[in-house]
């Protein structure tokens, strides 16, 4: 085994380490070794500071800090004139050399893209290998001085001049390209995101919303197409196919971001619920495609890779993997043609992907094996129409003050949740309020009026505020949502975008832990206090309550939780039919659409209502699948603090006939899966007037009382929820 | 141990070769082609010629050429620190490799496989060795001895390398090399973006020439090759390896088209000129079947179709193998 001569990272070289691993040679290749690292450290010191000498007309020159991406150092004459950058090719291009050792020259570039001098200061290229003297290589690479970079690497007309630059050192032809590659590349990427071109000046329109038909959004452009006939794949596979005129793949293309696009494209009903809540400024490629030919292929369902699609804009590459494949069952457009297969995919915004730049997609047909059939690729080259582009204000990149930019750089939630302050406090406030309550429950329910007023000013509160003004009424969807975001890669932008939301479930969530189901269920639920509220006042016009049997009761119990498993187990299938499956609760009939809906889903909501004013909260008890989703995590609450005397469920039944759903077994325990903490049975807990207990204590602290039972407050047990 | 930068894993270049021996004539008169492009793909020299379109397509499409260089050789070359290749050096393994990975390994794989070994992608580990000998030693003009070449050889076995969709692992110090058929790979790439813009008049030569279609007055592209006779090419691909193309030591004693199965440099021919429809493919098959004997050849021809081969022997005598394509035996690409 020859010995490894000397290794060294050339970013430790830069701190003045080297590390020279010994050799099985001998030790007189580890001081060999020494010497050359102590050579090489020399040039490294050096740096960029050799650039001054590229100036030999000026008086002096101050060769500034490095800075930016890519990195150079502004090189400027003793009056501050901008004379340049001076960079290191190793620094901006990563170069490597001909042996694949690191290639590093230092060179100057002027602002109108000359370069000002260039040198190598450190390479391990084998020079002498190929016989050509080191004095010829600093020659070869002195002599870049005067070259345009903006004119080499050109397009010209034939017959032309003579090319520009030195063309190369002969003998040495590879290294010679190298050194060119490296120097002209490095110069035009500084030069690239130091020139003071105005920005594009161009955005994509992710607001207008029009409907379009299929064949509308195939005449502006929008959808795209590539046929592909049988014949002609034949041909490009080396096979034959019978029926060469009938499509192999008829493949089309949209960028599914602008809301024109994809909302015609997909439906409102996806568009919005999935599309509108990722971020807003990713983007999405739809692609469906009809013949023999799949897309997608059967690959991806293994290796979690789309192997057969790719999207190229510019020299970036972006693939995608399972995760980046949004469900959809169906393309809503009028007069959309018949569609083998379909899917629509995510391009995040980090990708680096430019909605308004053109782009193409690359389609590999894969065919047999044999070693010679490099799968043959054809390309569908995408460019969002015009009218989907939005000409902003040019500005200069240069000039934007760094505080300002910061701002504008802001994640959008911030934005979201700036603008709707007052609402977050308010719901800080009913939260607070609420945490409260349940914190001083033995305090407030001791206080019977006093509990029933603020309960029903709560309920009032939630119902008009969360549900009518903020349209903040949680629902089985977001607990799917949340359930496929932990799947397929949880991302808190998404559920930051609704700060409504995101801080009811956050305190949904604790108070599940600390208390159960029932904070939400009794306190927070929009639709929920509208169920009570109507009640209550059914109960006080005098409408009969129906009491359902209790085995009856606890046996109706199941159906909820039927239904959530049921609505849970289609949305591992397809998302959107669980989402239609989740009409089942009439939140969005009645509180986000206030009952502005087709008739079917207003008599439904209406039906549920109706049947609330004789069983009290008659959905919240059979059929809530929310209530069922929160109750199966909520057996891992913490306290117990509702109180029960001993004799309760053995003597009195009272407070179990009270309950709001009756969650108060003939037994006496309270079933905390169905109970909805309204606290009601606290209240008759303390009330003398109500809880037998108390009665039967008052009864013996007062054995000489002729009447038994207080006679003020004889009426007054149905008095206390009347007072909404 | 630094992995931030190749080092110790160095990089290979083997397409030096065709530089300095073919010279693509077509500018006898300049009025056959309308624009010539030249630029650097691959860290080699590059240059495409095409006619028949309006200046502004031509700027256009140049632009979407000069990004598509780009975006390979982030993929592809060696010469790029940060290139995946360079990325699956030094990690041994990388994971969701791109499409363009993928396809350039398993072709690799698969001439790999056909020519059994004759063509090797992991003979990386070989150049590095010989770097290494003759760097260290730069006035001797020995070879690297026998226990030099067998230490590399034995990360030298394209068999060890896992490929998945979304996986490419390399056996244990194994280190590869896409040069054997990267510049082919990236010509073919150019030309497919060229023909889906509507060129058909249109010769790309990143070292492996491809033409798309004869010159605007209808005559053949005019390939010469020092010392032997030119070959006219109108659709299809040529790719010529010649060990003079990039030798070791003063005198020459060792140059880059190494026999994978000996560990040395393959001496039997002085040139190999491959034509296939694919620039890929013809890039190598050339490589592979310089290190392979007359009979050899005429084995590994069987299992390919469309491709002709010219083998220049050392005392310059030329022999010529052609195997008709399946799809269409008699279309005549080139003559000579």
């Amino acid at each position: 085994m020859r010995p490894q001569h000397c290794t060294k990272s050339y970013s430790t070289m830069r701190y003045g380490v080297c590390a020279c691993t010994a050799s099985r040679k001998g030790s007189w290749l580890g001081v060999v070794c020494f010497v050359a690292c102590l050579l090489v450290k020399a040039a490294a010191a050096a740096e960029l500071q050799v650039a001054s000498e590229f100036f030999a007309s000026e008086a002096s020159v101050t060769i500034g800090e490095i800075q930016g991406t890519p990195p150079a150092a502004p090189v400027s004459a003793s009056d501050g004139r901008l004379l340049g950058y001076a960079f290191s090719t190793r620094d901006v291009s990563g170069s490597v050399g001909y042996s694949g050792r690191p290639l590093d020259i230092v060179a100057v570039v002027t602002p109108e893209g000359i370069i000002a001098g260039a040198r190598i200061v450190a390479h391990e290229e084998p020079i002498l290998v190929i016989g050509i003297p080191r004095e010829a290589l600093a020659a070869y690479v002195a002599n870049f001085t005067g070259l345009d970079v903006r004119a080499t690497a050109h397009l010209r007309s034939a017959p032309g001049g003579a090319g520009n630059g030195p063309h190369a050192v002969a003998g040495a032809t590879v290294t010679s390209t190298v050194i060119r590659d490296a120097i002209l590349r490095s110069a035009r990427a500084v030069l690239r995101t130091r020139s003071e071109a105005p920005t594009s000046g161009v955005r994509l329109d992710r607001e207008s919303l029009r409907r379009a038909s299929w064949p509308a959004l195939v005449a502006e452009g929008a959808l795209r197409r590539l046929l592909v006939s049988r014949g002609e794949a034949a041909r490009l596979l080396g096979t034959r196919d019978s029926e060469p005129d009938k499509p192999f793949i008829d493949l089309w293309l949209a960028l599914a971001s602008p809301p024109a696009i994809g909302e015609s494209l997909l439906g409102q009903r996806l568009y919005e619920s999935e599309l509108a809540k990722l971020g807003t400024d990713d983007d999405f490629i739809f692609i469906a495609a009809a013949g023999l030919y799949s897309f997608k292929g059967t690959e991806w369902r293994r290796s979690g890779v789309f192997d057969r699609i790719e999207i190229v804009q510019g020299s970036k590459t972006f693939r995608f993997r399972a995760g980046d494949q949004i469900q959809i069952d169906g393309v809503r457009a009028a007069g959309t043609p018949e569609l083998r297969e379909f899917g629509l995919f995510r391009l995040p915004q980090s990708s680096g992907f430019d909605a308004t730049a053109p782009f193409r997609l690359d389609l590999v047909l894969a065919g047999d094996s044999s070693p010679t059939a490099v799968p043959p690729i054809v390309s569908l080259d995408y460019q969002i129409p015009n009218n989907y582009l939005i000409r902003t204000a040019e500005r200069p990149a240069s000039t934007v003050v760094p505080a300002v930019a910061a701002l504008q750089q802001a994640p959008l939630w911030q934005d979201i949740w700036w603008a709707r302050r007052l609402e977050i406090a308010i719901l800080a406030a009913m939260l607070g309020g609420l945490g409260g309550i349940l914190i001083f429950q033995n305090t407030v329910t001791a206080h019977g009026r006093f509990y029933y007023r603020l309960r029903a000013t709560f309920l009032v509160a939630t119902f008009l505020f969360l549900g009518l003004i903020a349209n903040a009424q949680l629902s089985v969807v977001n607990v799917l949502t949340f359930a496929h975001a932990l799947l397929s890669g949880f991302r808190w932008e998404l559920f930051l975008l609704d700060p409504m939301v995101f801080i009811l479930w956050s305190f949904v969530a604790v108070s599940m832990l600390f208390w159960g189901r029932g904070v939400f269920c009794g306190w927070l639920c929009p639709f929920g206090a509208l169920q009570e509220i109507l009640n209550t006042i059914a109960q006080r016009l005098g409408v009969k309550q129906f009491e359902v049997p209790f085995g009856l009761h606890e046996r109706l119990w199941m159906v909820k939780y039927v239904i959530f498993l049921g609505i849970l187990a289609i949305s591992l299938n397809s998302i959107m039919t669980a989402f239609a499956f989740a009409e089942i609760e009439p939140f969005k009939t009645a509180i986000t659409l206030k009952f502005m809906r087709d008739w079917p889903f207003v008599v439904y909501a209406g039906a549920l209502l109706t049947a609330g004013l004789f069983i009290e909260r008659f959905f919240c008890r059979y059929l809530c699948p929310l209530g069922a989703a929160l109750a199966i995590p909520a057996r891992m609450r913490m306290f117990e603090w509702l109180k029960r005397y001993r004799e309760c469920g053995a003597e009195c039944n009272i407070c179990a006939r009270k309950c709001t759903v009756q969650a108060i077994h003939p037994l006496g325990q309270i079933n905390p899966n169905e109970c909805i903490y309204c606290l009601k049975c606290q209240a008759n807990y303390f009330d003398e007037s109500v809880c037998l207990h108390l009665k039967k204590r008052a009864e013996r602290r007062r054995p000489w009382a002729a009447v038994p039972v207080a006679a003020p407050s004889a009426s007054q047990p149905q008095g206390g929820p009347g007072a909404v | 141990m630094q992995f931030k930068h190749p080092t110790r894993r160095r990089a290979i270049t083997i397409f030096a070769a065709a530089a300095g021996a073919i010279v693509i004539a077509p500018l006898r008169s300049h009025a056959s082609v309308d624009y010539e492009w030249r630029g650097i793909a691959m860290g080699a020299d590059a240059r495409i010629l095409f006619s028949r379109v309006e200046a502004e397509t031509a700027r256009a499409i140049m632009a979407a050429i000069v990004a598509e260089i780009e975006r390979l050789e982030r993929a592809l070359s060696l010469f790029r620190g940060d290139s995946e290749i360079n990325r699956l050096n030094r990690k041994g393994a990388i994971e969701a490799p791109t499409g363009d990975m993928r396809r350039a390994l398993t072709l690799a794989l698969a001439v790999a496989d056909a020519t059994t070994g004759l063509f090797d992608p992991t003979v990386q580990a070989l150049w590095e060795a010989y770097v290494d000998w003759f760097t260290a030693e730069p006035a001797d003009d020995s070879l690297p001895s026998e226990a030099v070449i067998a230490a590399a050889r034995r990360a030298v076995n394209w068999r060890r390398i896992v490929l998945t969709p979304d996986l490419i692992q390399l056996g244990r110090g194994q280190r590869i090399t896409l040069n054997g058929l990267g510049q082919g790979y990236v010509t073919d790439r150019i030309a497919d973006l060229m023909r889906a813009r509507g060129l058909d008049c249109a010769l790309v030569d990143l070292g492996e020439q491809r033409a798309l279609g004869p010159r605007s007055d209808g005559t053949p592209w005019f390939i010469s090759r020092s010392g032997a006779d030119p070959i006219m090419l109108t659709h299809g691909a040529l790719a010529t390896s010649e060990g003079a193309g990039c030798i070791f030591g003063a005198g020459g004693a060792a140059h880059h088209l190494f026999d994978p199965r000996t560990g040395r440099s393959a001496a039997r021919w002085q040139r190999i000129t491959v034509y296939h429809r694919l620039a890929a493919v013809a890039d190598a098959l050339s490589t592979a079947l310089y290190a392979a004997s007359a009979e050899e050849i005429e084995a590994s021809l069987s299992k390919f179709a469309g491709i002709t081969v010219w083998a220049t022997d050392r005392a310059g005598h030329e022999q010529r193998w052609t195997v008709p394509s399946a799809e269409a035996p008699g279309a005549v690409n080139l003559s000579n």
